[in-house]
């Protein structure tokens, strides 16, 4: 066993049984899946993503690229789940990935075998051209995989949450500590989030004191206090992105480290929305590996890894171990590892000469080899041993061990602050790149910075923290240590044999930066792209300073010459469903409903949603089809009467002593003529002459007037109308208010619709004489002050019934009654639609597109009547506007009973051989049960000009025939409506 | 296919719904009036209410108005008084000073009460409401998830909001799917 008898953060209390690849152990609460997996002894992990080679642990926290592992099952799956960062619970499954049949024999590694023909810019020289690709993609697809997603629905739940604070502070290590205690102590708003589990950051695994107290011991309670002061301390919470504004991204995980069982009405994670005044990043350092030949076998850690297993989980990553380094802060970490009990076999430096760390551990009798470095090793699902050289050349010598710990030195965590747009520098003494200059209110401390000695790390937060203003608080103190000796340059292990890794996650090697400087690209934007060094879920967290050290040497610049990508959102991988929260299911987008939503309901209506509004689609009687019902909606209307909501139809009053002016500009048609009480259809068009709405417009006095734009666009009608009362036309006297949904409005329709109307209980005199059809009346409808607007829709005699909203359903319900002796049917859309269909009425959207002008639905010539200016006129008289062979509304007639489909391509025929001219689209179609025939409008090049003519439709495969006719197909008189 | 089981009703009988302390309520608006000056008007209080000239400040209590656009009000009244404040702006209408429509019979009060109303809203509001920053009395437009609404600070642990009834099922959706999940979560 890999558990140390002692120590840890873990609580041995509380055993917990988990399985990884269908195997049976157990950890500790405490651990991560990844300290319990080495305190099992387990080191294969999984199999990298190209090459399928072995994998084991190298990190242990966000720097672990290996161990992506399928957690959970079923809805509950996660796919790629750092093992590093997913917290142990009772019944915790997972899975490796990327491996079949197994993970210890694994078919994918033949690719391995093959890697001389993989390397970097395979796929682009060998399937660019190449026939098949699809067939290939799919091959390489498969191969190449992490997890899988669930089949299901993922019923999680989660959060969102929008957050402010005068400081954020991102990362509760000693720094970041220090940065939200002084910035609690000047009484601003302070946030502090940090991933971890518990607050400390290095202190939970680097032993020191601050302010005379163990460093874990002051983080605990220094975090206990901020969160008593008010200070929002967000444990287990991860920045993940940065942007514009100083505006944060971070998502919280609440439930993930508790069974799913658990999980059960409480938010899994939650996502916050962080916006800050100022934002401290202490995000600490990542340590880089070393290459060197088969760097990437299982056992071969992080040395600040294999330090913080030890330490912090009382997991040890094996029993003898080597440890290979280019700086001296691999030696704090043998330290720790003798010191919990495990042989260090040697200690391999690349510098030349010992210094104060390596004689240290020499006096405990532990070799230390200078100037040497790993050219071998051994093992292949667990390291067993490796060989080593003087670098200067010499014997070469093997050394047993069953784990490696690397350090390559360390790279400040500067994801955030690349990703807020600010810039970073080469620095020599660190041998990586530190945060240069900010470009938003915020500043780096502690490691973060490159600044690695505690105490001035401590300094360094609580400056940052407390900003310009003055505070009694000190800031806490540690013990300043000298300055280490700066690490040596190491990219590359020379005069070797073997493939070194420089990205584990994306299984790229020295040799694919080599190619890539050699086949010119020596751009690190073309380095990343060609070899994928960077990319994947880990972003290039240990590797992106090796490969750039790498392609300055091999290309003969520094790597502060070569420079570096922008770190890119998110930080870590976050689930779909926390950023969509709770924006799934029913509350995906709103549906809004109609003033008698629930009399539709309780009468049987199937809705549909309509421009964002759930509108019965038809009402169903008995096991009645769609069509049936349709059709004897539409026979009501045509033959008794009919009754449909049309609440969500605009209602826009427009008032002001310009009110009517204001009109005249933005309808094409001519509003000013307009009497008090009448009506009249319009259009409206944009600058470029396209119709963008139609609908009615009343003139209820000389000043007021009520729009009606189409359902689905009123709220953009509304904002184009304040554009340009606004913008355009300010010294008009105009205002306008959107009325629409204070009112309900309902649609009698049919023969019988006075009767019904006037059953209903009415004191307006409805007829035709004293009420005629494109005008508008006020009074009483059932006991309701009702406006009443003669408009027709259908093509038959038809009232709109305006009511306040309120008193909607209960008009609706004394419409009905009254409307029982004369046969009156309650109707959906479905029919609502065929019957203007019959009529050729246009519906904007289905019948026009993005080009149609007014003359193409036949409205040049009452548009030409119109003496005063519009919005649009002037597009109207360009030459592509009135050219003949545009496309034009007409109607159509299917040469068989079969309605024509909608969107069916026109062509002249005889067979659909594309590339080639189309005459048109079919834009409306239905059978019509009056003319007991098939019946569709649609837009035809130069269509007015061609009536008789037949044309071939093609849709999906098959070809009927349609024949070009006036769009008018029933009551072309218009007596019906005027009746 | 359209989703039957989304069943929302519309004009809603006042509800009430409760999760570990946050306290929603919902009723019908009574009088909501959008309220536009007339060029160069000035106008004389309302109810005893002198018109805000800025926005943010909720004024008066019931009835209250509160600007919502340069020239623009809403006032907005229980059922009771909704006759009264209408009388006045009909007459202020008839003196060629405003503009005004009542709206209330479109529109519906959403009550949200305990002490993380704020946090509950703030998960679907974009606007800091700390106490501080939008102290009691102080309203502004804002969208609450995907739906727009009037959002007026009533207490310390109060609001209420003005939603279009339209909108009334999504808004009741979404604090029954929100509520319990913040009440049961830290901070």
């Amino acid at each position: 066993m890999a558990r140390l008898p002692t120590g840890g953060r873990i609580d041995r209390t509380r055993p917990l049984r988990f399985t990884f690849d269908g195997r049976a152990y157990s950890g500790f609460a405490g651990d991560t899946l990844a300290s319990a997996l080495l305190a099992n002894d387990v080191m294969l992990l999984g199999r990298s993503v190209k090459y399928h080679r072995p994998r084991g642990l190298v990190g242990a926290f966000d720097d672990e690229p290996n161990a992506i592992l399928q957690v959970g099952t079923g809805r509950h799956a996660d796919p790629n789940a750092k093992a590093t960062r997913q917290d142990l619970y009772e019944g915790l499954e997972a899975r490796p990935v990327n491996c079949w049949p197994s993970l210890r024999w694994d078919f994918g590694a033949v690719a391995d075998r093959l890697s001389r023909i993989l390397s970097a810019g395979f796929y682009y020289k060998t399937f660019m051209g190449f026939p098949g690709w699809p067939f290939y993609e799919r091959l390489i697809r498969r191969a190449a995989g992490l997890g899988r997603l669930a089949n299901a629905a993922d019923d999680d739940l989660y959060l969102k949450r929008y957050a402010f604070c005068d400081v954020l502070v991102v990362g509760a290590g000693p720094a970041g500590l220090a940065a939200a205690r002084a910035a609690a102590a000047t009484g601003a708003r302070v946030m502090l989030m940090d991933d971890q589990t518990e607050p400390g950051g290095s202190l939970l695994w680097d032993a020191a004191t601050v302010d005379g107290q163990p460093g874990d011991v002051w983080a605990a309670q220094t975090a206990t206090a901020l969160a008593a002061s008010g200070v929002v301390v967000l444990p287990r919470t991860s920045v993940l992105a940065y942007y514009d504004h100083d505006f944060l991204l971070a998502v919280e995980r609440l439930a993930d480290h508790e069974p799913p069982a658990q999980r059960a009405g409480k938010a899994r994670q939650r996502v916050w929305q962080v916006r800050a005044k100022r934002v401290v990043l202490a995000t600490g350092a990542m340590e880089r590996p070393l290459p060197f030949p088969d760097n990437d076998r299982p056992g071969i850690m992080l040395a600040s890894a294999a330090r913080q297993f030890t330490v912090r989980y009382a997991a040890a990553p094996g029993r003898c171990g080597v440890l290979f380094t280019n700086n001296d802060s691999a030696y704090a970490a043998a330290q720790d590892l003798l010191t919990a009990g495990i042989r260090i076999a040697a200690v391999v430096d690349v510098r030349p000469a010992p210094g104060p760390a390596a004689r240290a551990l020499e006096a405990k009798g532990i070799r230390c080899l200078t100037g040497t470095a790993i050219v071998a090793t051994q093992g292949r699902h667990r390291v067993k041993g490796v060989r080593v050289r003087p670098l200067a050349g010499g014997a070469e010598e093997t050394i047993a061990c069953d784990f490696v710990a690397m350090s390559g030195g360390w790279s400040p965590t500067a994801h955030l602050f690349s990703q807020s747009g600010g810039r970073l520098r080469w620095d020599d003494l660190l041998q990586g790149f530190r945060p240069d200059v900010s470009v938003q209110n915020e500043r780096s401390v502690g490691a973060a910075n490159g600044c690695f000695d505690l105490a001035a790390a401590l300094r360094e937060g609580h400056a940052a923290g407390s900003g310009d203003t003055p505070i009694t608080l000190a800031a806490p103190q540690a013990i300043p240590q000298p300055p280490p000796a700066p690490p040596l340059p190491f990219w590359v292990t020379p005069q070797v044999k073997g493939r070194q890794w420089i990205d584990f996650q994306s299984d790229v090697t020295h040799k694919d930066v080599a190619q890539a400087a050699s086949e010119n690209m020596v751009s690190v934007e073309h380095l990343k792209r060609y070899t994928t060094t960077g990319m994947s879920s880990d972003q290039g967290k240990t590797s992106n300073v090796n490969a750039l050290g790498l392609l300055g040497q091999v290309t003969g610049r520094p790597p502060g010459a070569v420079g570096t990508t922008r770190f890119r959102p998110p930080y870590v991988p976050v689930a779909m469903g926390a950023l969509a929260a709770e924006a799934v299911g029913d509350l995906y987008a709103p549906r809004r409903t109609v003033p008698a939503h629930g009399v539709h309901r309780d009468l049987g209506a199937v809705f549909d949603d309509f421009g964002g509004w759930q509108r019965p689609d038809y009402y169903q009687r008995a096991s009645e089809s769609r069509d049936a019902a349709a059709t004897r909606e539409h026979s009501a209307v045509r033959t008794a009467v009919g009754l449909f909501e049309s609440s969500p139809i605009g209602k826009i009053a427009v008032e002001g002593r310009d009110a009517g002016l204001f009109l005249q500009r933005l309808y094409a048609n001519d509003i000013l003529k307009l009497k008090d009480g009448q009506i009249r259809y319009g259009l409206m068009l944009n600058e470029n002459g396209i119709i963008i709405d139609d609908g009615v417009c009343v003139r209820l006095a000389a000043d007021r007037f009520l729009v009606s734009p189409t359902s689905g666009a009123t709220p953009r009608i509304l904002a184009w109308m304040e554009e340009w009362r606004q913008c355009e036309y300010p010294e008009l006297d105009v205002e306008i208010f959107d009325l629409t949904t204070a009112w309900a409005a309902f649609a009698i329709a049919g023969p019988r619709a006075r009767d019904t109307l006037r059953a209903a209980g009415t004191d307006i005199d409805l007829e035709t004489a004293a009420f005629p059809h494109m005008t508008a009346r006020h009074g009483q409808v059932a006991g309701v002050r009702a406006r009443v607007m003669r408009v027709s829709f259908s093509g038959e005699l038809q009232y709109e019934v305006q009511v306040p909203a309120s008193e909607g359903a209960s008009v609706w319900g004394a419409l009905m009654a009254a409307g029982q002796a004369y046969g009156i049917t309650p109707v959906g859309l479905e029919a609502w639609l065929r019957l203007r269909l019959e009529k050729g009425y246009v519906h904007v959207g289905s019948d026009t597109d993005g080009t149609s002008s007014p003359d193409d639905i036949g409205f040049g010539p009452a548009l030409a009547r119109k003496a005063d200016d519009f919005v649009g006129r002037r597009s109207l008289t360009r030459p592509a506007m009135v050219a003949p062979d545009r496309f034009q509304l007409v109607g159509l007639r299917a040469g068989g009973a079969a309605p024509l489909p909608i969107g069916g391509c026109l062509h002249a025929g005889p067979s659909f051989a594309p590339p080639m001219a189309l005459e048109g689209r079919v834009t409306s179609s239905c059978f019509s049960p009056v003319l007991n025939a098939p019946v569709a409008l649609g837009l035809v090049r130069g269509g007015r000009a061609r009536m008789g003519e037949t044309l071939c439709v093609y849709h999906a495969g098959t070809t009927l025939q349609a024949t070009i006719c006036a769009p008018v197909f029933y009551d072309p008189s218009g007596e019906r409506l005027r009746a | 296919m359209p989703d039957q089981t989304f069943a929302p009703d519309w004009q809603t009988q006042p509800e009430t719904r409760e999760a570990q302390g946050l306290r929603l309520e919902t009723a019908p608006a009574g009088g909501v009036f959008l309220v536009a000056a007339r060029t160069g008007a000035v106008l004389p209080p309302l109810s005893g209410l002198a018109w805000p000239t800025a926005p943010g400040p909720w004024v008066g209590g019931d009835p209250g108005m509160t600007l919502i656009a340069p020239n623009r009000w809403l006032v907005a009244c229980a059922p009771a008084h909704r006759g009264a404040v209408g009388a006045q702006l009909e007459a202020l209408q008839a003196g060629q000073l405003v503009h005004a429509h009542d709206v209330g019979d479109g529109r519906v009060w959403f009550a949200v009460s305990g002490p993380r109303a704020d946090a509950l809203l703030n998960c679907g509001i974009a606007i800091d409401l700390a106490l501080d920053r939008f102290p009691p009395g102080t309203a502004a437009s804002v969208q609450l998830s995907r739906a727009h609404v009037l959002l007026h600070r009533s207490g310390a642990h109060a609001f209420r909001l003005l939603a279009d009834a339209s909108y009334t099922s999504y808004l009741r959706a979404w604090f029954a799917h929100t509520m319990p999940l913040v009440a049961g979560a830290p901070t």
